[in-house]
């Protein structure tokens, strides 16, 4: 059991609260920046308690000058704040009771106002730190393979048994490496107590993931007082009250960053272009940002990627995010190239977070291929490579809480799709993966609202791009996106069950089906997979061998989605898991039911986005079939318009300059 | 119990086809007397319609002695055996399992065990969700699974407490909860039978999948509890009142531990006294 030390330390007329598991190391510490004088506050065994006392000490110190008469001041203040707490815990763990006597306590240690030196130290502590070389030597050690992480307790010790290493004291050096201002150590949850005029409470946040509403409080045995834990984050460990969390900026990499000038390297590679050149050799380049790449963009794919590069490279001070507004199909990942090159050059290292773990399985050895010198690692729930060092890692969303201040680029793939939309958690913890004055790159078909509304300037939405957005309109083969048909049948989900012809479906299935070509058919409900999937089989009897259906949790989902890549399969009925990430060359779309709620704009347009693909097939037939008409299909239908016709202008002004 | 997730597959629990299993399910698993309660806490239980349709319940023709489902085993030729319950008890015959008749000659202190679920994949990871990953608020789904064997089971038995497992106090603190306590808890508030940790688990032993073989398990058991009360009141009950005693563990998989832990409670609380024993898992 872990016991918090909290003391004032003065030196030089300023005066500092600070918590500590371990006095001795802090002794040390200030003994070595000679003359500052350390009073004890009290010490506990809830680290929230602790950071909390810290802050409200801290407030107070600033407001007035430290004597060495109003130490007892202080105590009685600490001790105040204690005892507000411990009622406002008591009333909200109403039906509890406490494991000791009161729910947070905080003990006053041995004799009162002495002085470092001859201060009775905490029961763990009996012997002085003399050396502390090794100490040093050590912390540096850690923090080498700490920098740009944020872990709790528990996943640090994972952390160090996976590199093989154990330091004498991992408490010690994580002081040290607190004391000389390169780390932080929160609770997991942190708490502030709110006043109002109708009743005080307690607020509970959760440091990992910063949600408020999900904090359930707990009695715990592990600090036998009031203690609290998240549910939201829980999967990736519990973060407690009691559990220390440690944030590490990345050190090197960002002094690193900020040394290249990223003027100069704008300036030189804009006049390079970039169709797909080899980007080595000169002698100050680094040697992971070797792009070897040999496809070549179309005009409209280079401006854009040409305006993410600038907008990665530029050092305009507030401008952090951007906006890469692409249609299915339009190469998005190709787009990335020299964004993720520049950053590279410059030192940094890049993140892109997708959604789901097939895509970064999918995408790592795409992007290790095209960046040979570059480490690449792919971050997932259950990969090995979690903890390695690397240039581009490439994670699931859930695997980049444990960044923190690392990356210069973060890019996040796909953010409409299910985990990031709606979700402040997990933008939060984008946000805090990357470094201070870093960038965030959104990749998106259909960008919701909210982020349209941030990042598009009203008067650029006529314009392709703005500071914080470029469109791409177009596909990378030219051809425009197959606009959806709309076909309103009434009782179409009676007509279904009780074996009803419904002609649009049928004629639409079997004309691609004698062409030759695959067919999707979306349904809203995993209950209705198995009522289509029975219908089009016993209307289509040519086919039944050759039709399939899925949803999400399809113990042979893999397996059928290899067949039907593999052309075994021709018909795949299936929910709306197919909408994203899924090519298949040749292929056409029906959906059967789209007045349901799941079929949404934004997931009509990827679902429509699924055709024509490939250049050598770029048209196809995209099917909606409604019981009765609705905004959502009518919306995505004008904008997939709206995207061909910016397409088709952009195409003949290039065409004529 | 409608908008929640359902703890076994993530889906959203609601929907008329649940209410349906829920009758069906409470009409299997009670009598006529314990039907509106049993419906009550099938009903709490957060898993949807699909999982409950799937759910499997242990059955009625079980082992008489610790509860284990015979379905499969009587399928396949297996015997099953008469002995009598006891040493001490009622000279009653019941019909028991191998293991059981092996355990029961060399002398038995848990009276009996009954279980409510058998121990597959799905049990396996709501189990390490709840004591693993510390999602306390699964309490409340494993105290209504406990409640509803209770119902089924031991409706008729009087017992004067109930009491949990316990965890050795270095696993505890690095766990920060215990599990069982949680539950039980629980399971008394839905029950009314007053919770009281008689026992303290006095030596530590090594984890449930570090240990070979069920007579390694039976050795490393003996001895590893200590019942905390000795004087003449246990948790303001009368000591010589007190006839049965109720223990609960998630899991029962030889046995060993619950048996230890009957013998601590019936080397305190002299040999009259008869302790029984609910798992979620069987």
């Amino acid at each position: 059991m872990r016991e918090y030390l909290l003391y004032i330390k003065v030196s030089g007329g300023a005066a500092q609260a600070h918590i500590t598991p371990c006095f001795q190391v802090d002794q040390a510490f200030w003994r070595e920046r000679e003359g500052a004088q350390l009073y004890v506050i009290g010490k506990s065994k809830s680290l929230a308690l602790a950071f909390s006392l810290r802050g409200e000490l801290n407030n107070a110190l600033g407001d007035h000058a430290f004597t060495e008469k109003s130490v007892d001041s202080y105590r009685a203040l600490a001790s105040a704040h204690v005892r507000e707490a411990t009622v406002l815990y008591g009333k909200q763990a109403a039906g509890m009771t406490p494991i000791e006597k009161e729910w947070l306590s905080l003990e006053s240690v041995g004799g009162s106002g002495e002085q470092a030196d001859t201060l009775p130290l905490s029961p763990s502590s009996k012997d002085t730190l003399e050396d502390t070389d090794e100490l040093k030597r050590e912390s540096e050690r850690l923090l080498a393979w700490m920098s740009g992480r944020a872990l709790l307790w528990d996943e640090v010790g994972v952390l160090l048994n996976k590199k093989g290493w154990a330091p004498r004291s991992l408490e010690y050096c994580f002081q040290w490496m607190i004391l000389s201002g390169k780390a932080e150590r929160r609770p997991g949850i942190e708490w502030r107590i709110r006043r109002s005029w109708l009743r005080h409470r307690m607020l509970f946040t959760c440091a990992r993931c910063g949600s408020e509403q999900t904090i359930v409080l707990t009695r715990c045995h592990s600090c036998r007082q009031g203690c609290a834990y998240c549910t939201e984050c829980l999967d990736m460990g519990r973060s407690k009250c009691c559990t220390p969390y440690f944030c590490v900026p990345r050190q090197k990499a960002s002094q690193a960053y900020e040394a290249v000038s990223p003027g100069k390297l704008c300036e030189r590679t804009v006049n390079r272009g970039f169709t797909g050149e080899r980007m080595a050799g000169t002698s100050y380049e680094r040697r992971a940002a070797l792009l070897d790449w040999q496809g070549t963009y179309s005009p409209m794919q280079k401006m854009a990627a040409e305006k993410a590069r600038q907008f990665v490279a530029s050092d305009r001070p507030g401008l952090g995010e951007f906006l890469l507004w692409a249609v299915c199909g339009a190469g998005k990942t190709e787009l990335l190239f020299p964004s993720v090159a520049e950053t590279l050059r410059a030192g940094g290292q890049v993140l892109i977070a997708t959604p789901r773990k097939d895509v970064v399985l999918e995408l790592a050895p795409r992007i290790a291929k095209v960046f040979p010198n570059a480490r690449v690692i792919a971050v997932h729930g259950s990969s090995t490579e979690k903890w390695e060092d690397s240039d581009i890692t490439i994670a699931t969303t859930h695997q980049v809480m444990r960044f923190y201040h690392r990356f210069p680029l973060v890019v996040l793939d796909e953010v409409d799709a299910f985990p990031y939309h709606n979700n402040p958690v997990l933008y939060r913890v984008v946000s805090r993966a990357v470094q201070p004055g870093g960038k965030i790159l959104y990749l998106s078909a259909t960008p919701p609202r909210y982020l349209q509304k941030r990042l598009v300037p009203k008067r650029a939405q006529s314009h392709m791009h703005s500071r914080t957005h470029v469109l791409l309109p177009g596909r990378y083969h030219g051809s425009p996106l197959p606009v959806p048909l709309v076909c309103t049948v009434r009782g179409l989900h009676k007509h279904l069950s009780a074996g009803r012809s419904v002609q649009a479906l049928l004629e639409t299935l079997a004309a691609s089906l004698d062409g030759g070509r695959q067919v999707f058919v979306f349904v809203p409900r995993v209950d209705q997979v198995p009522v289509v999937l029975g219908y089009l089989q016993r209307r289509l009897p040519g086919y039944s061998q050759a039709m399939a259906g899925v949803h999400a949790a399809d113990p042979e989902r893999e397996e059928k989605v290899r067949l039907f890549r593999a052309k075994q399969l021709l018909v795949m009925v299936t929910t709306t898991i197919l909408e994203r990430g899924v090519t298949i060359p040749r292929s056409d779309v029906i959906v059967v039911g789209t007045e349901a709620p799941v079929f949404d704009e934004a997931s009509l347009v990827q679902i429509a986005g699924r055709v024509g693909r490939s250049s050598d097939a770029p048209s196809g037939t995209v099917l909606f079939i409604e019981e009765y008409r609705t905004s959502a299909s009518r919306a995505a239908i004008r904008q997939i318009n709206r995207m061909n016709q910016l397409a088709a202008s952009l195409q003949q002004a290039g065409g004529q300059s | 119990m409608s908008g929640a997730a359902c703890v076994s597959c993530g889906g959203i629990v609601s929907g008329r086809r649940r209410e349906e299993l829920v009758g069906r399910w409470s009409r299997a698993l009670s009598r006529p007397a314990t039907y509106p309660r049993i419906y009550r806490l099938v009903d709490s239980l957060p898993l949807c319609s699909s999982c409950l349709a799937e759910w499997q319940v242990i059955g009625t023709l079980i082992c008489e002695c610790c509860g284990r489902d015979m379905v499969n085993q009587v399928r396949n030729g297996e015997k099953m055996y008469q002995s009598p319950i006891g040493a001490d008890f009622s000279q009653q015959e019941r019909r028991v399992c191998k293991d059981c008749l092996a355990v029961q000659e060399k002398g038995n202190s848990l009276l009996r065990n009954r279980g409510l679920l058998p121990y597959d994949e799905c049990g396996k990871a709501m189990l390490s969700r709840f004591k693993y990953r510390g999602d306390e608020r699964m309490a409340a789904f494993f105290s209504a699974l406990l409640a509803i064997e209770y119902y089924r089971s031991y409706h008729s038995a009087g017992f004067s407490c109930l009491s949990e497992v316990p965890l050795h106090e270095s696993r505890l603190s690095d766990r920060g909860f215990n599990q069982m306590e949680l539950v039980a808890d629980g399971l008394s508030k839905r029950i009314g039978i007053p919770y009281i940790p008689l026992l303290k688990r006095s030596k530590q032993t090594a984890k449930l999948s570090q240990q070979r073989g069920k007579r390694e398990r039976e050795e490393n058991m003996r001895g590893a509890f200590t019942c905390m009360y000795t004087g003449s009141q246990i948790g303001g009950i009368i000591r010589k009142q007190v006839r049965e005693v109720l223990i609960v563990d998630d899991i029962y998989t030889t046995g060993s531990t619950l048996r230890a832990c009957a013998a601590a409670i019936r080397e305190a609380l002299g040999h009259t006294c008869q302790v029984s024993a609910l798992t979620c898992f069987r």
